[in-house]
């Protein structure tokens, strides 16, 4: 299940940081589906029926709203019957009209159910967008699949009549196509016991999903299924509608799968951790019960190499990044360099970076004497150099508590470090001139406590609320982590 | 230097007004009876339209019937009965656009009432900024 809960939330991270592309990706891969099998269906007209007109006409839809891209595609349809029988499709156009007029106006927001309904239809799996809209929608999501399922016999009813062009041409009564489209619709009780049907099943979803108990979505996915198997069984023994019993029930557990999946990745809850709670106020006596999310953080490990002073050879570093390859830690490629830059930037101070590096006690005496100076007209205070940092008790031992590792946590706000066995680098003199480094495995260390040098800090993603504002100064030299020792006492 | 708890607020408030917002804010145009009305209005209109394109493609399935029935139909009747369904669909749709369209504009005004508690928030912390920077300036 931790498992499971990781790879949700790797596939949560993957879809946040590119969702503009995926989004449009599955756009694109839809809509191109749904104007494919268009095509295949109705192709009255050589030139609409073109491939690369079904790729504009793609990529168009991408861009367009779901209610506008259904207008695109009835008139697309419109104009490849068209070339075959205009008065079937001025037909196709007015149906879209009452539709639109008596329907589909209250739900214009669902015009891509309007347009999946057939699709999957055609796919012989048509089971899994009720339930789904059942369970993460409203009631009025019936409209949308009604619409869905007429437009599906509509075309069918076109294409059993309709055969070829030259078919049509050649008849003598054009009513007589009109008439033998509309007997299709009109006299199809298969498409009115499937909207029946399909109606039940998002309406038994949504009730069961209101009701306030332990499970309710899964079950409302259970009754879900079961309500699409047993009335399309139902459906079976009066009406031809093509399809077997085996097979209904096949892809009615397997959308109900697939419903329980996407249920899973919307909304996980742990049932186990419920709070049943009373209370009141002036007005109303509350029962609330609240089911807490599964939330989990992925496993993300992330060393950040930290700038220390050290007067270690460059050899030494190179021992230092052995043991940590030995210890199974990834490392920074520039690892090596760590210990000089680490000279350069204690040598050199940057005017805004360096404020970690100073004692609370300097800090303050510098803001003090710089605002005395302001006001009596002076010339700001200097800054207090390094080589002041450098003697400093208080620095030392500030310093000497930074243990940096970055890690994300798991559920347990158990270290990512102590979890997998990586190690932290420490500096085994605390605050004074002697700076060998070695590398240790942090999961059999104490992470607390001043003894040791620092050059990694360990967090959990959640400790990042944490990291207080007093810090700030030096999480920007740090790279932006916060300390363990401290984020780790907020955690409740 | 960014202010954490306006930009969380202000970032609340974008979200609202990039999605249900728009509604709510062309809905606070109106009272509840007047955008009620209006949508009422509408619905007649629609329904209207609907009903005509409706009749029309009857009409055309059974032009057969009444190009051969055409001296014995009783067209008084015959139009009294489609008057008839006519205002009987326009009372089913009025009623269910009144219920509809009422909730829809309470739930509006409820979601709007905390968007401007929001607003009244963000306006507080930017006092709060100017009153500080105003310090730092003295």
């Amino acid at each position: 299940m931790t498992q499971l809960l990781e790879i949700r939330t790797k596939l949560i991270e993957i879809y946040q940081k590119t969702e503009t592309y995926v989004v449009i990706a599955f756009k694109l891969l839809f809509y191109f589906l749904a104007f494919n099998a268009l095509r295949k269906t109705i192709h009255y007209n050589a030139r609409l029926s073109g491939f690369a007109v079904v790729l504009c006409l793609t990529v168009i839809s991408a861009f367009l709203p779901p209610s506008i891209t259904v207008a695109v595609m009835v008139f697309y349809i419109a104009l490849q019957l068209y070339s075959a029988s205009p008065l079937i499709a001025a037909t196709v156009l007015v149906i879209a009209l009452i539709l639109f007029c008596f329907f589909l106006r209250f739900a214009s927001s669902y015009g891509n159910a309007v347009i999946a309904m057939p699709l999957l239809m055609g796919m012989k799996i048509p089971y899994v967008l009720p339930i789904c809209l059942g369970l993460f929608s409203t009631p009025i999501t019936v409209i949308p699949v009604c619409v869905g399922v007429f437009a599906y016999y509509f075309l069918k009813g076109i294409t059993a009549n309709m055969i070829t062009v030259e078919q049509v041409a050649a008849a003598d009564n054009p009513f007589g196509f009109y008439i033998s489209v509309l007997d299709s619709v009109v006299k199809n009780e298969a498409m009115l016991a499937s909207m029946i049907v399909f109606s039940l099943v998002i309406v038994a979803v949504y009730i069961v999903r209101n009701i306030k108990m332990d499970y309710s979505f899964e079950i409302s996915v259970a009754v879900g299924a079961g309500t699409s198997m047993i009335g399309f069984i139902i459906m079976m023994l009066r009406y031809d509608i093509g399809v077997g019993v085996f097979s209904v029930c096949l892809f009615s557990v397997i959308s109900g799968l697939i419903a329980v999946a996407v249920n899973f990745i919307y909304r996980p809850l742990f049932y186990a951790g419920t709070e049943q709670v009373q209370f009141e106020d002036d007005y109303y006596y509350y029962y609330v019960k609240a089911v807490p999310k599964i939330k989990v953080a992925g496993s993300k490990i992330n060393v950040r190499h930290v700038v220390t002073r050290r007067t270690s050879t460059m050899d030494e570093d190179f021992g230092d990044e052995l043991d940590d390859v030995d210890s199974g830690l990834a490392f920074n490629s520039d690892n090596a360099l760590s210990g000089a830059k680490g000279r350069v930037l204690a040598g050199e101070p940057d005017e805004d970076e360096d404020w970690d590096e100073l004692s609370d006690m300097e800090y303050k005496a510098y803001r003090s004497t710089r605002a005395s100076d302001r006001t009596n007209g002076l010339k700001t205070a200097k800054k207090p150099s390094s080589a002041v940092k450098e003697s400093d008790g208080p620095v030392s031992a500030r310093r000497s508590e930074r243990r940096i590792v970055k890690g994300n946590t798991g559920s347990a706000r158990q270290t990512a470090a102590e979890r997998n066995g990586a190690a932290v680098r420490k500096n085994s003199a605390a605050g004074s001139d002697a700076r060998g480094t070695q590398a240790a495995e942090a999961g059999r260390r104490p992470l607390g406590g001043a003894k040791h040098g620092s050059a990694a800090d360990v967090r959990g993603a959640s400790d990042k609320r944490n990291a207080s504002k007093k810090h700030a100064s030096s999480d920007r030299y740090s790279g932006g982590y916060a300390r363990r020792s401290e984020s780790s006492e907020d955690d409740f | 230097m960014v202010n954490t708890q306006k930009t969380r607020l202000m970032t609340k408030c974008a979200i609202y007004e990039k999605h249900a917002g728009k509604e709510d804010i062309y809905m606070s145009k109106y009272f509840k009876a007047d955008y009620v009305r209006w949508n009422i209005v509408k619905t007649i209109i629609y329904v209207t339209i609907g009903y005509l394109a409706l009749w029309g493609m009857y009409f055309l399935y059974n032009l057969n019937e009444y190009i051969e029935q055409a001296f014995m139909i009783d067209y008084k009747s015959y139009g009294m009965k489609m008057l008839g369904f006519y205002i009987a669909l326009l009372a089913i749709y009025i009623g269910i656009c009144w219920i509809s369209y009422s909730a829809k504009y309470r739930r509006s005004r409820a979601r709007l009432a905390k968007y401007y508690k929001v607003l009244g928030k963000i306006n507080k912390l930017n006092e709060k900024d100017e009153r500080l920077k105003d310090l730092e300036d003295y």
